[in-house]
């Protein structure tokens, strides 16, 4: 009875606002059906409904149609490679208030990139030595707070750096020497560390040192992609392939002008380097600026509320059932987009979260949702679903609590 | 209402054939129109390539088959390895290898194949290098000949080089740290060891060996020559005659070193190599230009780039002077090329200001060449565009030609 009621209620509800307005991911009214080939289905591949969110293993997001149209449209004309970072860079600068920017191969490459630039900056025979600093001369130290060390350092460690850990100002000062490149924080972690943005960048300021800060999925809020820079930051990395839904391979390192000419030639087209296998080209750049330019003029507070419709729908049609409890939680840095957390009593729905995790994936269609985190329980988030996806997904994750509790 | 109804079935279907939406990006029409022209915008110049397939030069137009697969790609999300296990298992069927994996771009491909060779597939080593090789080889042997800045993406994953000349020197240098042998396919003529024979050492000594054939496709037999001679990895460049995404490449090889390879590349991150990003557009993209590039009628690309080639030459000779030289490089770039030379008594410029006028003209275009030629080829051209080529250059000598 009660399974019947809620699904009638479902299907009798009113879509939700965002289906006729602009909404992220609509590439779904847009086409004719008539694929030649389906390429996934030939090679035997699962494609999914993605409510867990920006995974690089997940692919991570969906470029808008007009950042296809861009991809699609440069395919077609040879240019100069550098000239396209050039003009694409001065564009995102000016887009995101830094004095200069270049696209990457995604965050990771513009961490690596940025931090080779700190240490060769235009001495190309320092550049041809990478990643070997023994005897160079070049500065082989990198400075970061130990709370903000959590894999993401590796990318530092590529160019051949060491990581000196610390923990408070008084740490971070005796560490300081003429080794010391750069001081680094992880935008992420910074709720954790005990020191800030502001104290971290005063600090590198009095000893004249750079500062890089890595917020690869840390938009929305989009204001984040000029608070750094403006704050003061020499270098700031973000993914572009997440939120912002450019190439899920490209990301933009951005800051002082001398510091991105000398990541430049640590990267491609130029050869004999560090960077050169992480290789972005002409389409991933024109995409990557065009789905910039899109991001920063969405209408925000609509995308929200979209997105806050769309939990809601979830969470009306899940909660009904008994045992299930919810909550929405909005993370405060990273991924700050609203999610929902479904836990449910063992006693009443009985289905592991592994296995849940598996149903939802093994059911038609197949859905991702994250289900990592805590027993009993999975989180959805919502702001990677294409518009109407939300009613599948409260449809089937109520319709698999129903049927482990029976 | 109705359009409620409509889009309402619309996502009833949407599971089932979502992904059949693919082709309205797909229609690749070389003559669509497109709202915005982003290169006009952003005053960046187009050019006829008539250069041949260089980064810089953002290396080959990708084919419409690939822009069609990247459009499908981008309308779905996929598992990024369940992607790189089927087409890595689609590509080593095709290419006659027992595995593969799409890269980003041939240097990316070295460094992860090196890498991998290193680590095998314990990712805390790959979590180690470059720098904390305790405990793992440090060293790779290669040629002296075949020294290029290729081996930094070696470098890269924190090993050194070890130069040798002979077989001598080859077989001294081997040892406990040996990590890899690594041969530079179009340096084979310039060395002492020849492709098999540095197989055949490499497997005296259980030596992985690695051949890095960036540019050497045509012939499209190379695809599977060098697995077949035995290397343990082969490294190709996606973007230059395959003509798939530019910032794809290929690593080809043993199913135990690819593996190893893969977890040293994204999405596994703490690596040497997950700053070498592909998409799965890239990846499919490179499928399918593999396909498409198997199913060429390579002679009849070959007969066509000889009649460009021709074409030029002809153009150019008929201005006094004007001497060509045409020819085909062995390996990498084994196209039909030309290089124009004059006399500059009767034709009063210089190669730099012929290039930097081809550059400036319209449309412009890019050749190749030092200060004794000006080099073509037109592999890379859109077909037809050798005549205006041809049209500029003889317009270009005849304004310099003293009368």
């Amino acid at each position: 009875m009660k399974r019947r009621e809620i699904i009638k209620r479902l299907s009798l509800a009113p879509l939700a606002t965002g289906l006729l307005a602009g909404t992220p991911l609509e590439s779904l009214n847009a086409a004719p059906l008539s694929a030649k080939r389906d390429l996934f289905k030939e090679l035997g591949l699962r494609t999914f409904i993605n409510a867990a969110g920006n995974y690089t293993s997940m692919t991570a997001s969906l470029m808008h149609d007009d950042v296809m149209e861009a991809i699609q449209s440069s395919s077609k004309e040879y240019v100069m490679l550098d000239e396209v970072q050039d003009k694409v860079g001065q564009k995102i600068a000016a887009l995101c208030k830094a004095e200069a920017a270049i696209v990457t191969a995604g965050c990771w490459s513009a961490l690596v990139l940025g931090t080779a630039g700190v240490l060769t900056g235009t001495d190309s025979k320092k550049v041809s030595q990478l990643p070997k600093l023994e005897g160079t001369g070049m500065k082989s130290e990198v400075i970061i707070q130990k709370t903000h060390i959590n894999g993401y350092h590796h990318a530092l460690t590529n160019t051949g750096v060491s990581i000196v850990s610390v923990e408070t100002i008084e740490e971070a000062e005796n560490a300081i020497n003429e080794k010391t490149a750069m001081l680094w924080f992880l935008n992420r972690e910074a709720p954790v560390g005990k020191i800030q943005h502001q104290a971290w960048l005063d600090l590198a300021k009095k000893y004249n040192l750079p500062t890089m800060i890595d917020m690869a999925a840390d938009v929305p809020p989009v204001e984040n992609l000029w608070k750094y820079n403006i704050m003061g930051f020499d270098l700031v990395c973000i993914s572009g392939g997440k939120a912002i839904c450019g190439p899920q391979s490209a990301g933009i390192l951005m800051g002082k002008k001398d510091l991105i000419a000398a990541a430049r030639l640590n990267g491609p087209p130029a050869g004999g380097n560090i960077g050169r296998g992480m290789k972005v080209n002409k389409e991933e750049m024109i995409g990557m600026y065009v789905a910039l330019d899109s991001y920063i003029n969405r209408d925000h507070a609509q995308d929200w509320k979209i997105w806050e419709d769309r939990i809601e729908v979830i969470n009306g049609a899940v909660k009904k059932v008994q045992g299930v409890t919810t909550e929405v939680i909005v993370p405060p840095v990273a991924n700050h987009t609203p999610s929902l957390e479904i836990s449910w009593d063992r006693t009443k729905v009985k289905v592991t979260r592994d296995e849940f995790g598996k149903r939802l994936r093994n059911g038609s269609p197949s859905i991702e949702v994250i289900g990592w985190e805590r027993e009993d329980s999975i989180r959805i988030t919502v702001f990677m679903l294409k518009t109407g996806q939300e009613k599948i997904v409260a449809k089937r994750i109520q319709d698999e609590l129903l049927k482990a509790s029976t | 209402m109705t359009r409620r109804r409509d889009i309402l079935k619309g996502l009833m279907t949407l599971p089932l054939l979502g992904v059949a939406s693919g082709e309205t990006l797909a229609a690749s029409d070389a003559n669509k129109d497109y709202d915005r022209d982003y290169f006009k915008e952003l005053g960046v110049r187009t050019f006829i390539n008539a250069a041949g397939t260089y980064t810089a030069l953002t290396a080959s137009l990708p084919h419409p088959e690939v822009i069609k697969a990247i459009n499908y790609s981008a309308l779905q999300f996929v598992k990024l390895e369940e992607l790189q296990d089927r087409v890595g298992e689609r590509l080593a069927e095709l290419l006659k290898c027992e595995g593969a994996m799409v890269t980003s771009g041939a240097f990316s491909a070295i460094t992860l194949g090196t890498a991998g060779v290193i680590t095998g597939v314990d990712p805390e080593k790959a979590d180690r290098i470059p720098t904390d090789m305790t405990g793992l080889k440090t060293e790779v042997i290669r040629q002296k000949s075949h020294r290029v800045g290729y081996d930094h993406a070696i470098r890269n994953a924190g090993v050194n080089i070890i130069e040798v000349e002979t077989r001598k020197e080859l077989e001294a240098a081997i040892n406990e740290k040996t990590a890899m042998m690594w041969f530079l396919n179009y340096g084979n003529p310039d060395g002492k060891i020849k492709d098999a024979e540095f197989v055949e050492i490499g497997k005296k000594y259980k030596i992985p060996t690695m051949n890095d054939c960036a540019a050497d496709v045509p012939p499209a037999e190379n695809l599977w020559k060098y697995t077949q001679m035995g290397f343990d990895l082969v490294c190709f460049s996606g973007g230059k005659g395959l003509r798939g995404p530019q910032s794809a490449g290929l690593l080809l090889g043993r199913k135990d070193l690819i593996q190893a390879a893969r977890k040293n590349a994204p999405p596994n991150g703490s690596t040497v190599g997950r700053g070498m990003k592909v998409n799965k557009e890239e990846i499919l993209g490179m499928l399918v230009a593999i396909e498409v590039y198997l199913n060429r009628d390579h002679q009849a690309d070959w007969s066509l780039w000889e009649k460009q080639i021709k074409l030029i030459n002809d153009t150019a000779v008929s201005i006094p002077g004007v001497t060509t030289e045409n020819h085909i490089p062995a390996i990498a770039n084994h196209v039909p090329s030309i290089r124009l030379k004059w006399d500059t008594k009767k034709v009063k410029i210089t190669p730099d200001e012929v290039r930097e006028a081809l550059r400036k003209g319209h449309p412009s275009i890019e050749t190749m060449g030092g200060t004794e030629s000006v080099d073509i080829t037109t592999w890379q051209m859109i077909p037809g565009e050798e005549r205006t080529v041809a049209k500029r250059i003889k317009e270009i000598l005849q304004q310099a030609s003293v009368s």
